[in-house]
């Protein structure tokens, strides 16, 4: 009797425990190695382009922001000399993949600024080229992010600049320039209020003021009104708290947190909306990239890394997947990434040379997605 | 007595109207000048042609000369940088901020790609410190002339996609 009630609970444990996985194991592809993480890469996105001029290619992707599924704009760091050869191979003169894919970061040459402002289509092809503004990059190394404020109805577009110095903001077709801040080419000190040094990019209020992290050069934070007057600014060269090294990217969530991706010291650094300092998440490697999610966390981009690691606003590390590589779905250095309201991923590779789409798998867990900030409602007269 | 107090009055006003003028007298940096002092001492050109890494873009922009020579003239300035290894730059200024475009000589771009090209100077004043910039390829550098006691203080900022950083140089006038 006993050995037929042990050989029952060992049945029924089994089933217990062999149930649920048999079930899963039943309705699940075989093999693969998750390594897009909750995502697909979408092909052939952006559409191979023949914009660059012959003989050259788009060199450095540096930011990308999704205002819709349709309306995708990226930030090119302008084009450079596609090699004849690369390691005694002939490289074909029509090649159109990504500088990286050659196996040599796409920063490695003094880029023609052109074309480096690109808005792509939901199918990747390039619907509009803002031109008109390549002038304002020459000398430089072209723009180091674009984006968006979740709060503006006009959805104004800032382009940060780092080597010119500068910081845009552009109406959102483009035509009308309606903020400059910085003088080009003129860097100033950390406490020089008109001049950044190599600032690297911007996050927002609710109120329309806005802060600048300031940069790959500076070591502090700046805050504006939302005319552009300058209001404060904190941060000097260090390690303690409230200090920084590389200050590379910075973003607010929506209780006017500052968050500031402290690159060189592997940090994060918290702030309330006045520069006090809060709090500090530390051992986090080459935070390229820091957005805040809709839902309430904090995702970052590591440029060493090429992962994606999301936080929640505790500092506590929830998930992190990416893969470094050339290959699709593969990342080398994401330095700024987006999500449009479809739950689609955008990344911008400043070392790959180029943009990627990623699409949430179908039944991924909703846990393992970035979900933007919502904008605002766009103004109609728009 | 009253003639006397309006007077000291408007001495005292001429007198604190003056002294900033001349505070803000813009100096003339025309001579040769001999390093005496760097800080922090490094290794720029006078110890090498540098490689084609970013430690060798900064190591052209940041080029710690052993000798300079100015000639100052209204609003030209020409700045020849000598060499510990004898190699020599010139570069022309345009004092009211228009750019001037300079060649670059060979090894002027330090072994390092991403700063070949000509490079575009300008200047201005700001008080009485001389701003010279300066820019070639991706790379930039700000100088900062002070005249101290006779001594020519030179604050050197640069920049480059791989990174940045400040000399501080001080040379003593030989003619």
């Amino acid at each position: 009797m006993r050995s037929w009630i042990l050989a029952l609970s060992i049945v029924l444990g089994l089933g217990v425990a062999a149930g649920p996985s048999l079930a899963v194991m039943q309705g699940q592809e075989k093999g693969g190695d998750d390594y897009t993480g909750p995502y697909t890469v979408v092909p052939k996105w952006p559409v191979p382009s023949r914009l660059a001029k012959p003989g050259r290619i788009f060199g450095s992707t540096s930011g990308i922001w999704a205002e819709t599924p349709n309306r995708v704009y990226v930030s090119v760091r302008g084009e450079i000399i596609l090699p004849e050869t690369v390691n005694g191979r002939k490289v074909p003169p029509n090649f159109t993949g990504a500088f990286g894919a050659l196996g040599m970061q796409a920063t490695s040459q003094v880029p023609d600024m052109r074309n480096c402002i690109l808005i792509l289509d939901a199918s990747g092809n390039i619907v509009e080229a803002w031109t008109q503004w390549d002038q304002l990059f020459q000398d430089g190394r072209g723009p180091h992010q674009i984006i968006m404020s979740p709060y503006d109805p006009e959805r104004a577009v800032w382009v940060v600049d780092d080597m010119r110095h500068q910081v845009f903001k552009f109406s959102n077709d483009g035509k009308k320039l309606l903020l400059t801040l910085g003088e080009s080419g003129i860097f100033g000190d950390n406490d020089d209020p008109t001049h950044f040094r190599r600032p690297t990019d911007v996050a927002f209020l609710a109120d329309g003021s806005f802060f600048v992290s300031d940069g790959d050069g500076n070591t502090r934070v700046l805050k504006f009104d939302k005319n552009g007057k300058f209001l404060k600014m904190w941060g000097t060269k260090g390690t303690a708290p409230g200090q920084f090294d590389t200050p590379h990217a910075i973003a607010t969530d929506r209780n006017g947190r500052v968050y500031v991706a402290d690159r060189s010291n592997d940090r994060i650094q918290i702030f309330d909306a006045e520069g006090k300092f809060l709090d500090q998440w530390q051992n986090i490697r080459n935070p390229y990239t820091i957005r805040v999610s809709e839902d309430g966390f904090l995702w970052v981009s590591s440029g060493v890394l090429n992962e994606f690691l999301k936080y929640d606003l505790n500092g506590k590390l929830l998930y992190h997947w990416g893969t470094y590589g050339t290959a699709p779905g593969e990342m080398w250095s994401v330095h700024e990434f987006s999500a449009d309201s479809d739950g689609n991923l955008y990344v911008a590779e400043v070392f790959g040379g180029r943009a990627q789409k990623f699409a949430p798998r179908p039944g991924a867990d909703p846990a393992k997605i970035f979900r933007q900030q919502r904008l605002m409602p766009k103004n109609a007269s728009n | 007595m009253r003639t006397a107090v309006m007077s000291a009055v408007a001495l005292a006003l001429a007198l604190h109207t003056a002294a900033p003028v001349e505070a803000q007298q813009q100096p003339n940096f025309s001579g040769t000048w001999k390093l005496m002092k760097q800080d922090p001492p490094t290794t720029g050109r006078g110890g090498g042609r540098g490689g084609g890494d970013d430690r060798g873009a900064l190591r052209a922009l940041e080029a710690t000369p052993v000798t300079v020579k100015i000639a100052q003239s209204g609003n030209d300035l020409t700045f020849e940088s000598t060499m510990s290894d004898g190699w020599v730059r010139t570069l022309q200024f345009k004092l009211d901020f228009a750019y001037t475009e300079n060649p670059l000589p060979p090894g002027g771009d330090g072994g390092e790609p991403r700063l070949n090209g000509a490079t575009k100077t300008r200047g201005r004043w700001m008080g009485n410190k001389l701003y010279l910039h300066l820019t070639q390829g991706l790379g930039q550098r700000r100088d900062i002339l002070t005249l101290n006691g006779g001594m020519l203080a030179i604050q050197r900022d640069y920049e480059t996609p791989g990174g940045s950083g400040t000399l501080y140089l001080t040379f003593t006038k030989v003619s």
